[in-house]
């Protein structure tokens, strides 16, 4: 059978039967304090939407007919297009610090689980639902910390701490910042701003080919370059289905964004923000140094 | 500083402890020298073991466990078009290619039997895992995320992995999983005793046929219990620091140091 003895002068060990130290006052245990020091409650966890913007491609190329015919009606091969995407900028927040309640002074840890359930969902992302990295079961947080997004771009954290005897909670979100304008791939949407528009204003009005990408300012193309990310498609139309002059012989521009048969520029159905709510046990402890 | 271990069986208390200054009787609760045994939550720092407290009883050997993560294929997909035709030559246009795809899988670590849900910890590679460690990273993004949960019969392991418009390979992982109890007091056993072939303390909550989560000799394990947050996040990545060790993610902008943290051993 095991034993506790002081055979270490000053010192209480508990052993098992080996000789196994279970534990001594040179070697103790974590202690967790009494029950009605445990802090037992209800837990929201909310992310805020991302700052966004619009980025608009509109491509027209026209050339003059080659096929065969004459007159109005021949064939023309002129097209025109236009995508709309909402874009997350890059960010790093902070958000609180909350309190969520107060343990006794004197106690140096804190184990903490939680047990959430995603109650608000962010948008899909790119298509595919962004999937909460913890289950609505009960997760411990070691230290306090708990990542619950991970994306391409984006993280999300929360963390459970002390400050003092008060138990704060925080909430981090973090998007990638995609660098200059030099490093994004010529011709894609992160490539923005550099529409090689000729026309008074970027109305294609009349103009010949052309293509690119920009960001929307107000109902129609802002300027330079503007960080961000494909998030999130707002609409496609394809070419050649415009409903200009002469069936689907497209109207010179109809679908740039100051045309009549423009792409929508309204995102507002793109909200990225999530909640995580439910419960959240703390037991305050003591852990010898 | 001199430990004692005190009982004060009127009181139902029994403690280990330096002794707080004052003096007084020692077989008296009330005496100063015993205030860190009758009021422990006020003197936490003087106080090895109190009856009044809880430990992390081991529940079952530690055991390490091997998960096989899958493959996720890539993808992609295009916003727009990729090409459109002008009679037969083809014209580029700007369409988004959108890369990736996510899923999701969960996995059972070790079944614990003990129909409540108790503390369990789970290691990866020496390390404490948290929710949302990333075991697995590859080129464009590509990423493994797991989190240990804790259920009523079972610890288990969320994944959440995504590909990018390549595939994310399998590939095994092996784990460790401390499962404890957390003991509580049984009235029909004694506050100290000898018999029954075990020494039992505080009915029941220590008795030395059992292991307990104690601090360790020294140096780090596995079970380094932090004491401070252990995630931060920039530039849209996290660094991870548990035990004294970091984890970071490829882009990681800033300069997040491991908090203090107590190396624990069974």
């Amino acid at each position: 059978m095991g034993r506790v003895h002081n055979e270490k002068p000053g010192v209480i060990t508990v052993e098992g039967d080996g000789g196994e130290v279970r534990w001594s006052s040179e070697f103790p245990p974590v202690n967790l304090l009494p029950e009605a020091d445990w802090i037992d409650t209800s837990l929201s966890v909310a992310f805020p939407d991302f700052s966004k913007f619009v980025n608009y491609s509109h491509n027209r190329w026209y050339n003059p007919p080659s096929w065969p015919g004459t007159g109005p009606w021949r064939p023309s091969t002129s097209q025109d297009t236009c995508v709309s995407l909402t874009m997350i900028e890059p960010e790093n927040r902070v958000l609180g610090p909350t309190t969520i309640g107060t343990i006794p002074a004197g106690a140096n840890y804190i184990d903490v689980r939680v047990r959430l359930n995603r109650t608000k969902s962010p948008y899909t992302f790119r298509d595919q639902g962004v999937p909460p990295l913890i289950p609505n079961e009960w997760v411990s947080l070691p230290g306090g910390s708990c990542l619950v997004e991970a994306t391409e771009i984006w993280r999300r954290s929360f963390d459970i701490v002390l400050s003092g005897n008060e138990v704060q909670l925080v909430r981090r979100q973090s998007v990638i910042d995609p660098g200059p304008v030099s490093a994004q791939q010529p011709g894609s949407p992160q490539d923005n701003g550099r529409l090689p528009l000729s026309g008074a204003g970027g109305d294609p009005w009349g103009q010949s080919s052309y293509q690119g990408w920009g960001w929307i300012s107000g109902s129609t193309f802002a300027g330079s370059y503007r960080k961000g990310h494909p998030a999130a498609l707002i609409q496609h139309k394809p070419p050649s289905a415009n409903g200009g002059l002469g069936g689907d012989t497209p109207q010179y521009g109809g679908k740039h964004p100051r045309r009549f048969n423009a792409c929508s520029i309204n995102n507002s159905a793109h909200d990225f923000s999530s909640t995580y709510t439910g419960q959240i046990v703390i037991r305050p402890g003591y852990i010898r140094t | 500083m001199i430990a004692v271990l005190r009982g004060f069986p009127a009181e139902g208390i029994v403690a280990c402890f330096d002794e707080a200054p004052g003096g007084g009787d020692w077989r008296d609760i009330n005496a100063p020298r015993n205030a860190p045994a009758k009021n422990p939550a006020a003197h936490v720092s003087r106080v090895h073991w109190h009856s009044e407290f809880f430990q992390y009883e081991l529940a079952m050997p530690i055991q390490t466990v091997t998960v096989e993560h899958p493959a996720l294929a890539g993808r992609s997909i295009y916003w727009g078009y990729n090409l459109v035709y002008d009679g037969n030559n083809p014209v580029s246009t700007t369409g988004y290619l959108v890369p990736g795809r996510v899923a999701t899988a969960s996995h059972t670590l070790v079944n614990h039997g003990l129909d409540y849900v108790p503390l369990a910890f789970v290691a990866y590679g020496g390390r404490m895992l948290m929710p949302g460690v990333a075991v697995q990273t590859a080129s464009a993004g590509r990423s493994r995320f797991v989190s240990p949960y804790i259920t009523p019969g079972a610890v288990g392991l969320r994944e959440v992995y995504n590909s990018s418009s390549s595939g994310l390979g399998a590939v095994s992982r092996a784990y460790q999983v401390m499962v404890f109890r957390v003991p509580v007091e049984d009235a029909s056993l004694p506050l100290f005793s000898g018999g029954g072939g075990e020494t039992i303390i505080g009915r029941g909550k220590v008795r030395t046929s059992r292991t307990y989560a104690r601090r360790e000799g020294g140096g780090a394990s596995p079970f380094n219990i932090d004491q401070a947050r252990t995630v931060d996040l920039n530039n849209g990545r996290a660094r991870i620091a548990t035990g004294g060790s970091v984890t970071t993610e490829a882009g990681y902008g800033g300069a997040f140091t491991a908090p203090p943290f107590v190396p624990v051993g069974v």
